[in-house]
């Protein structure tokens, strides 16, 4: 009976995360919630990094424009209300008329998180000291995961601006890295309340939710770090980063190291394994491939006919 | 299922025939006056699924609740299978007061929604000073308020009684309220505008407005069906048996579809000044009644 439920979560979970991974697979050049934090000199900056020396002709003639197709068409990219816009980090449910006070109240909210946690009477605080009544955190109508969905998408925001512009040179595991490290500086803050949230985000009704924040986050990562493939690696590649970014943030909760040196420490190790593992997964993969085509090879040359082998 | 609405049909017919009820008549002839003597110059609103006079609106729906004021605790626990406790809890714990929110409960004739508010801040924060002024119409509501707060262990400076239409609540100052409820009221409104605007007035920069409500929209077809057949054949044959007042029931369940619908309400909220989050709703039991919210913010 457990077993079950816990198979048929499993299974529902799985689902969402194909799904998510999926999309980008075959449009990639619609991973458009990514988009908006950026401002077209932070763009010029990203794209010059994610513009390797080595890459092909067709490569880069066809890229920037696919990739930002949408911004060097659209005609108001360029006035200044705009790229405000870009800039602040929207809320989860939008307000009508629309006004900057819920995003005021939310941002102003994370200051109360490490007293009063992941919760109404953290809103309710924020509230009151932006001027407003304690009743006034009924903007939120999921109170907490409101505050968490905010929160993450601040943190992914936030991530990107950092990162952009600083990781000119720097190889494709040492990209992935700093940006791990960035990321993770930001939980500082909050990471006694941390456990609270990840039991909030756990309860089935937030799982998507929640699972969609990670998955953006390691596509972003990835995306910044220059990863363009389009093969099956995509998907091994941001399924091993989900895991080493959320075993380490889980890690970071319960970490009593000074400065948190025993969680980057944690980090490291785990990327190394991957890299590791990623070799010797290659290592295999050329041999079976040596093997295979050396068997056609003998049989072939024994009389045997092969479709790509004549 | 039509075989349950037929039976329905027949018993309704058979206690509209036996039982004689003087009131019913009296409803009537109010009307039928009414439209015989000043049908061309007046404005004319709902009531039910009737035509009245705007002026005449708010005398009838004091007379029906005068008639039913007494029965009206048992009958909505009868009609509602008890479920309007369950949204009305849900509606307070949305609300989710602080321990020393200031609230005015409009309609709030019953007592529900301020007993509620009061059991949800003493049972919520070791020392708090929530109030809440109740705004009722109509006397008779108001009294069974008043007994039915009396009877319980909260102290009297919590709760204050005020007999005014919602429409013009004149003796109430502006930015004066944390939050402003009224549930189950605004449909018996003449002018649901002049209550949102005035809603809007009373509250304090950031208060928050919130209304209980019937909703003619059913999420479900299957439901609406069968919400249809309750509302129309089972209700007034209660309000017949239990509170000998078949009109006045009647009455309700027209009035319900005859409440704008959710999306509509949601405009009227932000016409009147209201910022509302996402939709502005949420439906209870599949959209048999919803609660909307707007922020003056």
């Amino acid at each position: 009976m457990n077993h079950h439920r816990l198979l048929s979560t499993s299974c529902s979970l799985s689902k969402s995360v194909t799904t998510k991974l999926i999309k980008p697979f075959f449009v990639r050049e619609t991973r458009r919630q990514f988009k908006p934090s950026f401002t077209i000199s932070q763009l010029q900056n990203i794209r010059s990094l994610t513009s390797t020396p080595n890459s092909t002709e067709s490569d880069t003639s066809t890229a920037p424009t696919r990739q930002y197709g949408f911004l060097f068409h659209s005609s108001d990219s360029s006035s200044p209300h705009f790229s405000s816009q870009l800039k602040s980090t929207p809320i989860p449910t939008p307000p009508t008329p629309p006004t900057p006070v819920p995003a005021r109240i939310l941002q102003r909210a994370l200051s109360f998180v490490p007293v009063y946690g992941w919760t109404v009477e953290t809103l309710s605080k924020a509230a009151v000291a932006e001027g407003y009544l304690s009743v006034t955190h009924g903007l939120f109508s999921r109170g907490g995961v409101d505050l968490i969905d905010y929160f993450l998408e601040d943190c992914r925001r936030k991530m990107i601006d950092e990162l952009s512009g600083k990781m000119d040179g720097l190889k494709t595991h040492e990209k992935v890295k700093m940006a791990c490290v960035v990321r993770l500086n930001m939980m500082r803050p909050y990471i006694k309340k941390w456990p609270e949230a990840l039991a909030i985000m756990a309860h089935p009704s937030n799982v998507s939710m929640s699972v969609g924040h990670l998955a953006q986050l390691v596509d972003d990562i990835w995306y910044l770090a220059g990863d363009k493939s389009a093969d099956m690696n995509w998907y091994s590649k941001r399924t091993e980063l989900a895991l080493i970014y959320s075993s380490t943030e889980l890690y970071m909760t319960q970490d009593k190291s000074p400065n948190f040196e025993a969680t980057f420490k944690f980090l490291d190790n785990r990327l190394t394994d991957v890299m590791r593992l990623g070799k010797a997964i290659s290592e295999i993969g050329t041999f079976v491939d040596f093997a295979t085509k050396s068997a056609i090879g003998i049989l072939a040359s024994k009389g045997l006919k092969f479709p790509g082998n004549r | 299922m039509r075989s349950i609405a037929r039976l329905v049909h027949l018993r309704q017919n058979f206690l509209s025939c036996s039982v004689t009820n003087p009131r019913t008549f009296t409803t009537t002839r109010v009307i039928r006056n009414d439209k015989g003597s000043s049908h061309a110059e007046e404005s004319v609103t709902h009531f039910g699924f009737k035509e009245v006079p705007e002026k005449k609106k708010e005398d009838l729906v004091g007379q029906v609740f005068a008639n039913v004021a007494s029965k009206y605790d048992l009958m909505n626990d009868i009609m509602s299978l008890g479920i309007h406790r369950l949204w009305k809890n849900y509606f307070i714990n949305s609300l989710a007061p602080g321990p020393d929110t200031k609230l005015i409960d409009v309609a709030g004739g019953s007592g529900d929604i301020a007993i509620s508010f009061l059991k949800y801040c003493h049972k919520t924060y070791t020392s708090s000073s929530p109030h809440v002024t109740i705004v009722d119409i109509n006397q008779q509501m108001l009294s069974v308020a008043s007994s039915r707060l009396e009877s319980l262990p909260y102290p009297k400076s919590e709760y204050t009684l005020l007999l005014s239409n919602a429409e013009s609540l004149s003796p109430v100052p502006s930015d004066s309220f944390d939050a402003y409820t009224i549930a189950f009221g605004i449909r018996n409104c003449t002018h649901i505008s002049r209550v949102l605007s005035e809603a809007y007035r009373v509250l304090k920069p950031g208060g928050r407005f919130m209304c209980l409500e019937f909703a003619p929209k059913q999420s479900l077809a299957i439901i609406e069906k069968l919400y249809d057949v309750y509302s129309f054949d089972v209700i007034p044959v209660i309000g017949q048996v239990i509170a000998q007042d078949r009109d006045s029931y009647q009455y309700l369940v027209e009035s319900i579809r005859k409440f704008p619908q959710q999306e509509q309400f949601a405009e009227m909220i932000k016409n009147a000044g209201f910022v509302v989050m996402g939709k502005g709703w949420t439906d209870l039991s599949f959209g048999v009644s919803a609660i909307h919210e707007g922020f003056k913010i």
